[in-house]
This record gives structure tokens, sequence and C-alpha cells, in this order.
């Protein structure tokens, strides 16, 4: 009998760890209801060493309160499960990751930060277990660095990588997140990792400026017209009625069009060069002719030409290229195609 | 090689680095406390280096405006993205003289002379419409001095940047190379957008 639990309790030893269990669920909500949502994570999960632990992956969770078009929050719920069989017992951690991407309009460099919030565990206390979390792309240089190691209750950290992007190329960088959780003495431990595909796009086309940048297409962007005096009031007269194209909310957003021809031949349209100009004044159109409804394809409704001081209407313009530059907002890459959507506050 | 056809490479250019808005003014106000006075503006200490900096640090919030005073003594040359220069270009012209270029993604290029307040010609060099002022043959004589035609003022051009930087050589002597937009310093006021109009 002695030597009976003296066995026991050699096995369990040697062998009472068996497993930790890590369940990540994914949060595809946001908050921003005028804007279609990113592209969801898409999980892919190993089992622990052993094959006698089933993981699986779900999706659950309320939405990060940040999502703009450079700033992305995810909040992850994580579930870790610490097992031993001899003597049966669990531990159960359930937590919040937070995974904030920050990107900039005049760099390629992606901040990735990690930090957890409401923590708790349940069952029998079986030791905190730890997490490693990796990030990184496969193009991204480097192409995956360790955000933060460190005890689950107090994980947290900030790297930044760097997306190289060549003169007029756009790239999509194949972000993951590789999560190992493992106790501190055992060998034992489960991973999985994430990746979000086409979440963030970097470019350096010459249309959008001097410099490279990146943003989340997804998030519609809103120029802010609202401090001229003239404009703003013809552009909410048009937004107040119709189908409130261009309107933040409406989910009816204007789309950049390719520009040069496409610009030109709208302008010709709208406000042909035969209108005599009255001095100090010059021909405005909603929705713009850098758009694919300006040159008078949208319906009466909503559209509106008309005279507006010339440099109201030069700040109109400054407001709207630095706009384009500093969101990123992509023209259409052929002649009557449609670029990248966006909203206009007045 | 006439005046105009040595501006040729800016429209291209201002279109790859600055989006295809820029304005400058140039000013016989050559006294930059006096520039900054005018704009509403303290300068700031620290200097950037050419114009994309400019359009870098400009946002829907505020403007950068360049000054430069190296190209002469008799001159002065004002740069932002913006138009702020368009838009207080009578103010510049104080006791003297300003002539500026202002074009971006909705306006087209437009080009103004100015004395002590008075507008002396302006014109859509883009989408044409002739020339209005108190002395529109100031620009109907001088497209001829550039190497170019009427039908540039009555229709428009097709490289109105490069006929504007033209017309700004004729006026002021003063030429807008690629050195001047890119390899300068420029001493820098932020114009809050409560101040642009």
């Amino acid at each position: 009998m002695t030597r009976q639990l003296a066995s026991i309790k050699f096995f369990e030893k040697a062998i009472g760890w068996v497993a930790i269990i890590i369940v990540m669920l994914f949060l595809i909500s946001f908050s921003t209801a005028t804007s279609a949502t990113p592209e969801a994570f898409h999980g892919s999960f190993s089992t622990v060493q052993n094959g006698q632990v089933q993981i699986s992956i779900g999706r659950a969770g309320s939405s990060c309160p940040l999502y703009y078009r450079n700033h992305l929050c995810y909040r992850i719920p994580t579930e870790v499960v610490v097992a031993r069989f001899l003597p049966p017992a669990k531990e159960v951690w359930k937590l919040d990751l937070y995974l904030g991407i920050f990107l900039s309009p005049s760099s390629t460099n992606i901040g990735l930060s990690l930090s957890v919030s409401d923590i708790h565990s349940s069952g029998s206390s079986l030791g905190t277990p730890n997490l490693r979390i990796l990030g990184g792309c496969s193009t991204c240089s480097p192409s995956s660095q360790v955000i933060a190691n460190a005890s689950i209750t107090a994980i947290a950290g900030t790297v930044t990588t760097f997306v190289p992007v060549s003169f007029n190329q756009v790239v999509h960088p194949d972000l993951q997140l590789h999560t190992t959780s493992y106790l501190s003495g055992f060998s034992v431990s489960g991973s999985t990792s994430v990746s979000l595909p086409m979440v963030v796009r970097c470019d350096h086309l010459s249309q959008l400026g001097h410099y490279p940048g990146c943003v989340i297409p997804a998030f519609i962007p809103e120029v802010d017209l609202s401090g001229l005096p003239t404009i703003s009031k013809n552009i909410a007269q048009v937004q107040n009625r119709g189908s409130h194209l261009g309107q933040p909310g409406s989910g009816n957003p204007l789309y950049r069009n390719s520009g040069g021809a496409d610009k030109a031949y709208n302008r010709q349209i709208s406000c042909p060069k035969a209108l005599k100009r009255p001095t100090g004044y010059e021909c405005d159109e909603y929705p713009f002719a850098s758009t694919t409804m300006g040159g008078g394809k949208a319906a009466p409704a909503d559209r509106y030409v008309g005279w507006v001081p010339a440099a109201e209407n030069h700040l109109q313009g400054g407001l709207l290229s630095t706009f384009f530059s500093t969101d990123r907002v992509f023209p259409a890459f052929t002649y009557g195609g449609r670029g990248d959507p966006f909203y206009v506050y007045v | 090689m006439s005046m105009y056809e040595g501006f040729k490479w800016m429209d291209p250019w201002v279109s790859q680095h600055l989006t295809g808005s820029f304005t400058c003014v140039v000013t016989s106000i050559t006294d930059t406390s006096k520039i900054f006075e005018v704009l509403g503006v303290e300068p700031d200490l620290d200097r950037l280096h050419g114009v994309a900096e400019l359009q870098d640090g400009t946002s829907s919030e505020e403007a950068l405006v360049g000054v430069n005073i190296t190209s002469g003594s008799v001159w002065c040359f004002l740069a932002d993205v913006m138009g702020i220069g368009l838009a207080r270009v009578s103010e510049l012209s104080q006791g003297g003289m300003a002539v500026c270029m202002s074009g971006n993604e909705n306006s087209g290029v437009w080009f103004t002379v100015v004395r002590s307040r008075v507008i002396l010609a302006e014109c859509s060099l883009s989408d044409g419409g002739g020339v209005s002022g108190e002395s529109p043959e100031l620009l109907t004589q001088g497209i001829h001095e550039v190497g170019l035609g009427p039908s540039e003022l009555e229709d428009g051009s097709n490289h109105p940047f490069a006929t504007a930087a033209a017309l700004v050589h004729l006026f002021t002597g003063v030429a807008i190379t690629r050195i001047l937009l890119t390899d300068t310093d420029f001493l820098v006021g932020c114009v809050p957008r409560a101040a642009w109009l």
C-alpha cells in the first residue's frame, strides 16, 4: 500500500500538469455604425502536446470604443484553462486582451499594443499562467517580435513594425498575432494564432502626396468643411434633401474618382468655361468634381452648382487635397471608376 | 526656349508631391515679421525644409505657411498647400505688390496680381474665362511675353501651374525652381482654421 501511494505521488509530480488550453474569442463588431466592419480575425489552433485536450473557437464580446481611419482596437476575449489530471483539478482564467493598431498617414510604421483588463479566475488554484504574444506580418520588418511576455495578470506591451512599400505600390500587410500560454517550469503549453489579412492598407501612391502611409480602409473618413461659410451652407442644403448624399451617417457616401480627365470632364459639365464668372467668384459644385457623382451625375435633388467666393473655394480645395492625402483616400484607378468612399461634414 | 517652357515640370511635380494643391505668393513686403503679422500668426522657432514638409504639417485644423527670403531682398516668397496665400493676397500687397498662383483639387489654378489691395488682373488658368481686374491688359500682354497665346486665358491652359509660374517670373523676376520647392528652408507660421477666412 505504501509502495502504491508513493507510486501515485511520483506519478503526480511527473505528469500531473498536462494541459493548458487557450481559447481566444475574437471580436468582429465595432462601435462606428456608419462604416463597414474590417475583415474579421481568422483563428487557427493547435492542441497541446499530448493531444488529449480539445480546443474550440467562438465569437463573442462587445466592441472596442476606438475605430478610426488610423487607429483600430480589437477586444479579444480570451480564456486560458489550466488542468491537472491527478488528482483532477481545473482553473479557468478569463480576460479581455486589447490589441491596438496605430497607423500614420505619413509613414508605414505600424504600432501594435496589447493590454489586459477584466481578468478573473475560477476553480482550483493551480498557479498563474503566462502569456507570450508575438506580432508582425510576413513582409514586415521585423516579421515577428514579442509584444509581451508576462504573467497573464499583467500582460502588456508595445512594438513598432515597418512595412516596406515601393513607390506607387499598395500593400495589405498580413498582420498576425501568435499567442502561447505556459506555466513556468512545465513544458506543456497551448497556443493559437490569428491573422488580419485585409485590415490595414499601406501605399505610396503618387496621387496621395510625398510620403507613404497606412490606413484602416474599411473606416469611411469625413472631410470637415464646416468652417467655410458659403460653401458649407450650400452643401448642407443638398445633404438635407434627396438621398442625403455625402452626409455623415446617411450610408450614402461620395466616392473619389480617378482625378485628371474625370475631374476635368465633371468640371466642364457643371461649370462650363463659357459661363461668365463674377469678379472674385468661382463656380462650385456638389458633389465635387473629384467624385464619381460630380458633373451632374447625381439626381437633381442631390446636387448643386453656384458661385462662391474664390478664396473660399480655394480653401475648400486645399481642405479636400489635404484630406485625401492625410486620410489616404484612394482615387479610382481607371477612368469612370470608383475610389475610396468619404463623407462631408458641414 | 520660352519662359513658359522652363516651367513645364511644375504641373506633374505639384500633382505628385503636393496632391495637386499648391499656393504661393510673391510679395514686396520683405519684413518677415510684418508678413506673419498680416497672416495673424507668430512664426515657429523651427524651420521646415521644402514645401512637402508644409503639406505634411498641414491638417484640417491648421495650415502651415512657409516664408522664404533668400530669393532676394526685393521679394518674399510664401508657400502653402491650403490656399491661405490667395485668401490673404490683398493684405500681402499693402504698400506694394503681390502676385499669387493657387491651385488645388477643387478649384483649378488661379493667377492674381494685386497692388495696394487693388486687384489689377486675375484669371483662372485651368478653366479660362478671360481676365478680370483693373488692368487686364497686364495679363493679355504678359501671356505673349512668356511664350503663350490668348487662348490660355480664354480657354484655359493644359499646364496651368507652369503658365502661372511663368507669369510670376515675368511680373516679379522670381523663378520658382525645384530647388526652391524641395531644398529650401522656410520660416513657418501655423494658421489655425478659425483664421483662414
